[in-house]
């Protein structure tokens, strides 16, 4: 074995382990719990894709050199149908006549304390990106099935992995996930108004709580102490094109981890976002350069919600229109790097907003590279799914579900690389780190903040 | 032969019952669940979303990507099976008539027959093949993912056995199965292959509606779910 594969097998084991320690024990209750939920299927609010997904899969493997995890370690375990199998095994079980009939014959297993944690560690060990969706024959989506997987331990025993589950606490009781008070979040509001004043020698100021403004923006939290620039990018961008918009003092943060693996957190944070936009009377909700939240805002809010009284739209759109318009100049020469761009999962692949970042770098920038794959074909980051949220998954995150980008940004040659989801500026910035790359991340605000001209 | 015949006709009316009733019952079992969230997968078509549809669920763009000879061999499997069950449809009407009318001589029907249920036959080894030798296929088939292969296998290689060499009159098939289908059935003609291909196609069909054979009905809501259109 050499180092390298040395290495991919411990982080593996290492993190396989960590996940069944997070695990623990499950008691026989717990196990009866999951399947009383699963006999309760049809009240699942996406039951009918669930159920095509187990009905239909025929497992003919031809998602499994789709997926970036399973590319970079051929194991069984990270085959996409492998995982899906765990939660199809018990459904055949429990819930099908051909499977109580012939058991073992079809793939069928009783849901014992073993295959939960297995649950557990494999479902927590996907990205949750899509790309087998995409490759499926027959449309098969493995990612609902693992989020199927993770609500139904979630509901059942209350587990889910420790720093998602705490900043979803943490969202819970103080509106966001980071713990920050309105202090610090004034604080740094004031840092992002000193630092444009100092590169750009502007006098803006922040619109905090604002009523009846037009747009109210939620960026996620690491733009507050992670991609600063990113925020700044934004704030920047709208001082120049006269926008009329706003920020909020209560709920500041649009990441929602429940969108990972729990419906009841996930509706209440939803909840706390949109009653502020409603407070706040705002006409658009502009989520900030954040993946999940993105899609959770956008697509599936109003589906759990139902119609909000305000449009909910990505910053991308915004700034977009603003170029195609007119509204702002970008000066090219200002990013005279090569630039490439990756494409966030949430963001391209369930959002569609494959075009907007391009049309803003190829203002923004003079040499702009794509990656290959790109677009909806694009490999995820390595850290989609939340398992960029757990600091015990570092070495996974770098010795299996990151190689393919790592080795993808290499391929490209360009020195910066950016992208527009905050979980994947967070991997983007531990690969550059790990494999020592020649290369620095940004947000795509970031590179709009170099080239923006009064 | 008399045993035989009888399970022929039993059978036949079972497997009409299931398939008529399992796939309305299947395919209402998916529709009244709720859908939820609009979870699809972009880009999506702006418009044609019925010819988006079709494209995705016949043709199957991203498999070609993904996997070209498997791409290739469900292309050639699935057009086989369309050709041989457009050519049963010779027991409901005078296929050799019918062909020679739009310009294909009886020879020529026949030939096609044979090619077809080879090609199907074929593209299913090659199936078995991947189940059995494809590491990333293999770990991940159970006994029921061979089980239907080699079941459709035995159907089509009795199929073609019968059809080269005991081929079957085919005005007594035509009037045996009109006779079951009026409800006033006579016995099958007295032709063991063909009695065993039919016999054992019967129970497939039954087979195929509680099995893996369904996703040709079901993928259409899959489809659909990732062809519909969503507001950005």
């Amino acid at each position: 074995m050499t180092t390298d594969v040395k290495s991919q097998v411990q982080a593996i084991d290492d993190y396989e382990k960590t996940l069944e320690n997070w695990f623990g024990e499950a008691s026989q209750e717990d196990i009866d719990k999951v399947l009383e939920i699963l006999k309760q299927w049809d009240k699942l609010p996406y039951s009918r894709l669930v159920k095509l997904y187990l009905d239909l899969c025929s497992n003919c493997g031809a998602c499994a050199d789709e997926c970036h995890i399973y590319k970079s370690c051929p194991r069984k375990e990270f085959n996409p149908t492998y995982r899906a199998k765990l939660l199809r095994s018990v459904y055949l079980k429990h819930f099908t006549r051909v499977g109580k009939i012939f058991g073992r014959l079809t793939g069928a297993r009783k849901l014992d304390e073993e295959l939960l944690k297995e649950w557990f560690v494999r479902f927590y060990m996907c990205n949750m990106c899509r790309r087998c969706n995409v490759f499926c024959p027959f449309g098969v989506d493995n990612m609902a099935i693992v989020r199927t997987g993770r609500l139904l331990i979630r509901m059942a025993t209350g587990k889910t992995t420790p720093d998602m589950g705490r900043g979803t606490e943490y969202h819970l009781r103080d509106g966001n996930a980071s713990e920050m008070k309105d202090a610090a979040f004034r604080n740094i509001v004031g840092f992002w108004e000193d630092e444009i004043k100092e590169t750009k020698g502007w006098d803006i100021k922040v619109p905090i709580d604002v009523e009846g403004a037009e747009m109210l923006i939620i960026p996620p939290n690491t733009d507050y102490f992670h991609s600063l620039e990113t925020m700044e990018g934004i704030a920047a961008t709208l001082y120049a094109a006269k926008a009329d918009w706003t920020m909020s003092s209560k709920i500041f943060d649009s990441v929602n981890y429940g969108t990972f693996y729990d419906d009841d957190a996930w509706g209440k944070i939803l909840g706390m976002q949109v009653e502020e936009a409603k407070r706040l009377k705002c006409k658009t909700l502009v989520v900030g350069e954040c993946g999940h939240a993105t899609k959770s805002l956008k697509f599936l809010g109003p589906s759990l919600l139902g119609k909000f009284p305000f449009e909910v739209k990505s910053i991308l759109q915004i700034t977009a229109g603003y170029v195609q318009e007119g509204k702002i100049k970008l000066n090219k020469e200002a990013n005279p790097e090569p630039i490439t761009y990756h494409d966030p999962c949430n963001i391209t692949r369930m959002c569609g907003l494959a075009e907007e970042p391009r049309i803003i770098l190829r203002a923004a920038c003079m040499d702009f590279i794509e990656m290959a794959p790109n677009r909806d074909r694009n490999y995820c980051c390595g850290g989609g799914g939340g398992v960029v949220l757990e600091t015990a998954s570092h070495d996974f995150r770098m010795q299996v579900t990151g190689k393919l980008k790592a080795d993808q940004i290499r391929k490209t040659g360009a020195k910066i690389v950016v992208t527009s989801c905050a979980n994947c500026k967070v991997q983007l910035s531990h690969l550059i780190e790990k494999y020592k790359m020649d290369v620095y991340w940004a947000g795509v605000h970031d590179v709009v903040l170099k080239a923006l001209e009064l | 032969m008399t045993f035989l015949s009888y399970s022929v006709i039993i059978l036949g009316y079972l497997a009409i019952l299931v398939f008529i009733l399992g796939v309305a019952y299947r395919a209402w079992n998916w529709a009244h669940l709720p859908t939820g969230f609009s979870w699809g997968l972009f880009p999506k078509p702006t418009r044609w979303t019925v010819t988006s549809l079709i494209w995705k669920a016949f043709a199957w763009p991203t498999l070609l990507k993904a996997d070209k000879w498997l791409w290739i061999g469900a292309l050639c499997f699935h057009l086989g099976m369309l050709v041989l069950l457009l050519g049963h449809l010779g027991i409901f009407i005078n296929m050799a008539s019918f062909g020679e009318s739009i310009g294909i001589p009886t020879e020529a029907s026949y030939t096609i027959g044979v090619v077809a249920g080879s090609v199907a036959g074929i593209v299913i080894l090659f199936y078995l093949s991947r189940r059995l030798l494809v590491t990333k296929a293999k770990e991940i088939s159970s006994f029921a993912d061979h089980f239907w292969l080699w079941a459709l296998l035995v159907v089509v290689g009795v199929g073609i056995y019968a059809r080269v060499f005991h081929e079957v009159n085919s005005d007594a098939v035509r009037e045996f199965a009109i006779s079951v289908l009026t409800l006033r059935p006579i016995l099958p003609p007295e032709n063991g292959w063909f009695l065993v291909h039919t016999l054992l196609s019967e129970c497939f069909i039954i087979y195929a509606v509680m099995g893996k054979p369904i996703h040709a009905l079901g993928q259409l809501f899959t489809q659909y779910i990732l062809v519909s259109k969503e507001e950005l």
